[in-house]
């Protein structure tokens, strides 16, 4: 009984901020900022500055409390997101994302890679922009995409992701773009060193890659000051697992604020 | 026009190069309870066979409700004779 009150307490807020995303999302999302660095900095978890330290333990104390702070704040920001896109769709985050133009003017055959990192779940709202057609990889439906957009369920067994995996593979034969989450995976995975720890990353998109020859670039989505920024790294020099976990060591060690819970999670327990 | 027999053969041993050490069997699913391949070794077979027979089968096979060692014989079977 006493558990479920606190469930309640501990997500009172987030409800409260997801409906007002729908109408003043510039107001809601750095209230869930602080929200979230408020809990962080008093229950000293979500993250700990302990598990900060276990992946960037060149940070000085301070840094390490911040960063944890700053990843209690992205954490709710996302919660709140991702409330709001169930709730309202994905309409008022619209209005918050930008892409730069050579972005959204990308030409396939092209594999975009994703990690949970930054505003994630809003990614979609630019990539409904791309001019060339985007299939984009998700654990289930967050929303119903319009645009250039077309989501594919990974959930279910081996036939549907494989069925999953042929959609791909089709789509980059014609030209098209596919956007796969690295970091999740629902089968087998390739484990990678990454910040001292174990990154498990899901085999499919290199077998794209390997089988059409798509370069592999990966891309973040930010949140700023205004909005949500997307931006894109380099294309990887190989399409290989240990240039991604590479590539991905590197953003997290430049911005490690940018890191969410479950990549903290998976990291330190998986 | 390749025989039942040539179909079989080749599409066994298509199968088996992926896992030399199991026995093939009728009704055998090609993924994790059967055959043991992953989604994406489920994929390359079915376009190893495409391009050995000249057919496309792999959208349709995946759809189906069961994918299995004699589902997958019959398809190329019927393809291959029509």
């Amino acid at each position: 009984m006493k558990k479920r009150s606190a469930e309640r307490s501990y997500d009172a807020p987030g409800k409260v901020l997801a409906r007002l995303a729908a109408t003043r999302p510039r107001i809601a999302y750095p209230l869930a900022s602080a929200v979230g660095a408020f809990r962080n900095r008093v229950t000293r978890r979500w993250p700990s500055t302990a598990e900060v330290h276990a992946l960037f333990p060149l940070l000085t104390r301070a840094a390490t409390r911040h960063v944890a702070s700053a990843i209690g704040a992205l954490e709710e920001r996302n919660r709140v997101l991702v409330r709001s896109i169930r709730r309202d769709g994905i309409e008022p985050v619209r209005g918050l994302v930008s892409a730069p133009a050579s972005l959204l003017s990308l030409r396939g055959p092209c594999i975009l890679i994703t990690f949970h990192v930054g505003a994630l779940h809003a990614l979609g709202a630019a990539l409904e922009q791309f001019e060339t057609p985007v299939l984009s990889f998700r654990h289930g439906a967050l929303f119903t995409p319009t645009g250039a957009l077309v989501v594919q369920s990974t959930e279910g067994g081996e036939q549907q992701r494989a069925m999953a995996f042929h959609r791909a593979l089709l789509h980059l034969r014609d030209g098209g773009i596919v956007v796969i989450p690295l970091d999740v995976t629902e089968g087998p995975s390739i484990p990678m060193p990454c910040l001292g720890h174990t990154l498990r990353l899901a085999p499919g998109a290199f077998a794209l890659a390997k089988a059409t020859r798509a370069p592999m670039i990966p891309i973040v989505a930010q949140w700023t000051r205004t909005g949500i920024s997307m931006l894109s790294g380099e294309s990887l020099p190989q399409p290989t697992p240990e240039a991604t976990a590479a590539w991905l060591e590197s953003y997290l060690l430049a911005s490690p604020s940018e890191i969410t819970l479950g990549l903290v999670r998976s990291l330190l327990y998986l | 026009m390749l025989s039942r027999a040539t179909i079989h053969h080749d599409v066994a041993a298509i199968l088996q190069a992926r896992n030399p050490r199991i026995t093939l069997t009728p009704g055998m699913p090609l993924g994790a309870e059967g055959l043991g391949l992953d989604s994406i070794a489920i994929v390359e077979v079915l376009l190893e066979c495409e391009e050995r027979f000249g057919v496309v089968l792999a959208a349709e096979l995946l759809s189906s409700p069961n994918l299995t060692v004699d589902a997958l014989l019959e398809r190329v079977r019927v393809l291959v004779e029509t």
